[in-house]
């Protein structure tokens, strides 16, 4: 009998899924024997087909008959020319023709004007989204997949430079799902991932020697806040509301300002 | 195309994509091994 999630790991292979079925999935084939069966499976199919099978071009009189069906719909859905127009043009005046002119030549340097001068961009802020962004695709969410603290921020040790807070807090609606690297500032990042309903919550965490710590900020519909605990920046990126995302924010420095204390004592 | 795209192109639910998929996929395995390792012919 197939198990119930073969559809979703078909579709997990064929990179349909979203971050979070994706990492379901990935849990899932860890104790299905089945389905780790089948994505092998799946992986050998592809590759056989691609390394065994010729390459085929499309055949000449084929590629011929689909542009001419092409062709054809492009003439029905093309709108006639009304020949009353064409009848009564009449010249316009001059000025008419000046001004029109004038006119369009505004309109397009307007437009080039804000196309084509840049607005204010912070490289750090395009690497964050991006990174965001890129977690989000198939595989690429969590390094280490765990809910638990003790196992996620060891791990950190052996892959980034850095060791951030990493803290559970289910309760409050925050679920620790796993840990990533990422590499951007030239330093190899931690990035602590989060769930929150059905959001994913990046919390990217990264060396810095400056003080000061970019303003909280939208970019492309994500949310970014930021922080800064003795030299260690950090900022989380979600596309949850802000102050969802300030939640989890308040959240994780209180458990920074915890483990200092801890420390200190 | 994706999921998505054929499921609007071909008018049928996403659902029926994934199994109609899954059916063509087995059916091409079959075809497969039934031309490179001689084996019968299985697809439903």
């Amino acid at each position: 009998m197939r198990c119930a999630e073969s559809l979703r790991v078909q579709a997990y292979f064929d990179g349909e899924l979203d971050a979070l079925t994706a990492s379901d999935i990935e849990r899932h084939s860890d104790f299905c024997a089945e389905c780790r069966t089948l994505r092998k499976d799946l992986e050998r199919a592809h590759t056989a087909l691609r390394q065994q099978l010729s390459y085929v071009s499309t055949p000449p009189a084929l590629r011929a008959r689909v542009m001419r069906a092409l062709d054809q719909e492009g003439t029905v859905r093309r709108p006639l020319l009304n020949p009353e127009r064409l009848t009564s043009w009449r010249p316009r005046p001059f000025w008419k023709g000046a001004f029109s002119g004038i006119g369009g030549t505004a309109i397009a340097a307007s437009v080039a004007f804000f196309l084509l001068v840049p607005g204010p961009t912070n490289p750090l802020l395009d690497d964050l989204v991006s990174a965001h962004v890129r977690s989000l695709m198939p595989e690429h969410l969590i390094d280490v997949v765990s809910t638990d603290k003790h196992a996620v921020k060891p791990w950190f040790a052996g892959h980034t430079d850095v060791s951030p807070v990493v803290a559970d807090f289910e309760q409050q609606g925050y679920r620790l799902i796993g840990g990533r690297v990422d590499y951007f500032d030239h330093q190899r990042a931690a990035a602590v991932v989060y769930q929150h309903g059905s959001h994913v919550i990046n919390v990217f965490s990264w060396a810095s020697s400056q003080r000061t710590v970019p303003h909280d900020t939208t970019r492309n519909g994500y949310h970014l806040a930021f922080w800064q605990t003795g030299n260690l920046q950090y900022c989380a990126v979600s596309d949850a509301g802000g102050d969802e995302l300030l939640g989890l924010v308040r959240l994780l420095q209180d458990a920074s300002t915890r483990d200092a204390s801890e420390l200190a004592n | 195309m994706d999921y998505r795209e054929t499921a609007a192109v071909t008018n049928v639910p996403l659902g029926t994509v994934m199994s109609r998929l899954v059916r063509a996929r087995a059916a091409v395995k079959a075809e497969w091994l039934h031309v490179n390792e001689g084996e019968p012919h299985a697809v439903r």
